[in-house]
């Protein structure tokens, strides 16, 4: 560390220059390396070596577009889960809310004196009539073919 | 193809009101699927199907100045896995890819006929068939699905077929078990099937319109981002979408791979390993994702009071319901959305509930509420 308290490098002109030096040369072996590389798959596939480079830099560049879309997808997505979670919160506060109503309303209703007392004496869930049991399958296919002919 | 077995006749099945002293009517239940077609003659521990194997829904007719030998027995067409097998010399026809029939009306009463003639070789009895039709279908689908089963099946009944699930999913044996979760008293099936993934809420009663929908996003999108995924990772690798539906069936996964898929592919006459696990993920995700965004949406319109228990016991069916990992992976996707609840189970045999649901209701309708299709 340099006194400052920076990197070394910033502060001392030879140190940029070593490194400067050294990513170029690190650079360079790394371009002989890959152009190697090329030349063993053109050996070994018979293709030329241009071709194989065009496709290695096609392949670098969709993985890079892939890597942007990603990171594009994903602060997408954190955006849409904090959007879902506040309305999620939001949703589960008003159904709180109706449930309590009905809860409060039953407790009334279920009084001795309540307004559902005299009607309904054994103070038992209303049933929707208007629907058909699953296990009664002839009254649904029955309701299904009526259907069907009110529609043609 | 020898898998198929003719139906033998069981009295319990045969219909009350005989059409002919000498000609029986037999009651059978079918599942018209886009990819696979199930057809069911008997129920229970008994069951048997005309196609022990699923039967592909698919019908193949020779290609034009094909040489005469080459299609076993010079046969007009061939159905199911045989057509498959001889694709190189037909030209593949799925007239029931949209449910439509219209879209090959010829095609869809060749691969009827083909069926019916191979669990009822000579005709030896009528059948009368309740079959499956996607919940939201039109007059028009319904007619040309009739139209498509005449000369097949002398009496009908086409019913939707979430109900029918629903029915076929339950087993009346073990009502009485404390421990058995009965299917159709509360839950939301969830049934992937190829063209599109219908939902559908059960609450004990036959569901009302707005308690079922249906998605046109499928097993054939599967296939189709399958091949897109792979094709920009692979450009010189030519998949087609039934070599897609083959990777789909043996490799389908979320989540974490159970394995590498890894696929020796032609490659300008060389052969080439390529692996293509991130890519049947993707596709196979894409799927997931739209499964749990509907579950989301159809528990925000059931009541307040059921959505725990509805969450509780999301059952899977359909074919594309067998993709590895795909309950808890869905499980897991609606817990973290704040639906602490979530059960997601798979049906057993999950495609089979709309085929045998719909054998079930052969047996209990009476006679007069069957249909004679025109």
């Amino acid at each position: 560390m340099s006194q400052d308290g920076g990197h070394p490098a910033a502060a001392d002109p030879d140190a940029r220059g070593v490194e400067s030096t050294a990513s170029r040369l690190v650079e360079r072996i790394r371009r002989e390396r890959e152009q190697r590389r090329i030349e063993r798959i053109s050996q070994t596939t018979g293709r030329p070596v241009e071709e194989i480079r065009a496709e290695e830099e096609r392949k670098a560049q969709e993985a890079q577009a892939a890597e942007i879309a990603k990171r594009i997808v994903d602060a997408a997505m954190d955006r849409m889960a904090a959007e879902l979670a506040r309305g999620f919160a939001d949703r589960l506060a008003g159904e709180l809310e109706k449930a309590l109503d009905r809860a409060t309303s039953r407790v009334v209703k279920a009084r001795p004196d309540g307004p559902g007392a005299a009607q309904d004496p054994t103070h038992a869930p209303a049933t929707d009539e208007s629907r058909i049991p699953l296990s009664d399958i002839q009254r649904v296919v029955d309701h299904l073919l009526s259907e069907e002919r009110e529609t043609a | 193809m020898s898998a198929f077995q003719p139906i033998p006749i069981d009295e319990a099945f045969v219909a009350e009101e005989q059409p002919h002293p000498e000609v029986r009517a037999l009651r059978v239940g079918l599942d018209l699927g886009a990819h696979t077609s199930v057809f069911l003659a008997r129920d229970g521990e008994r069951e048997v199907t005309a196609a022990p194997e699923l039967t592909l829904s698919v019908v193949g007719y020779p290609k034009e100045g094909i040489l005469p030998g080459v299609v076993p027995e010079n046969r007009r067409y061939l159905v199911g896995a045989e057509a498959l097998a001889h694709r190189l010399y037909l030209d593949l026809v799925w007239p029931l890819e949209r449910k439509s029939v219209g879209v090959d009306p010829q095609a869809a009463r060749d691969f009827l006929h083909a069926l019916c003639e191979r669990a009822n070789p000579g005709g030896r009895f009528e059948m009368w068939a309740v079959i499956g039709c996607p919940a939201h279908a039109s007059e028009e689908n319904l007619r040309s699905i009739r139209h498509a089963v005449s000369g097949c099946f002398s009496r009908v009944l086409l019913l939707p077929e979430p109900f029918l699930a629903a029915i076929g999913m339950r087993d009346p044996s073990r009502l009485t078990d404390p421990t058995y979760l009965d299917p159709s008293r509360n839950s939301i099936v969830v049934d992937i099937g190829h063209a599109t993934t219908d939902f559908c809420l059960v609450q004990g009663f036959l569901p009302r319109q707005e308690e079922m929908f249906s998605l046109p996003f499928g097993g054939n999108e599967v296939d189709r981002s399958i091949c897109a995924h792979v094709q920009r990772r692979y450009p010189d690798v030519a998949m087609t979408p039934l070599a897609a539906m083959r990777i789909k069936a043996l490799h389908s996964f979320v989540g974490e791979p159970p394995e590498r898929i890894v696929l020796s592919v032609p490659v300008q006459g060389r052969t080439v390993r390529v692996d293509v696990t991130e890519q049947v993920r993707a596709a196979c995700e894409e799927l997931m994702n739209r499964v749990v965004e509907h579950l989301a949406k159809l528990a925000s319109h059931a009541d307040p009071d059921a959505v725990e228990l509805l969450m509780s016991n999301v059952i899977m069916t359909g074919g594309g319901s067998l993709t590895r990992n795909l309950p808890q992976m869905v499980e897991r996707k609606l817990q973290q959305m704040g639906f602490e609840t979530a059960r997601v189970r798979r049906s057993e045999d999950p495609k089979r509930p709309v085929s045998r649901g719909a054998l079930h209701v052969a047996r209990t309708v009476r006679d007069d509420q069957w249909q004679i299709p025109l």
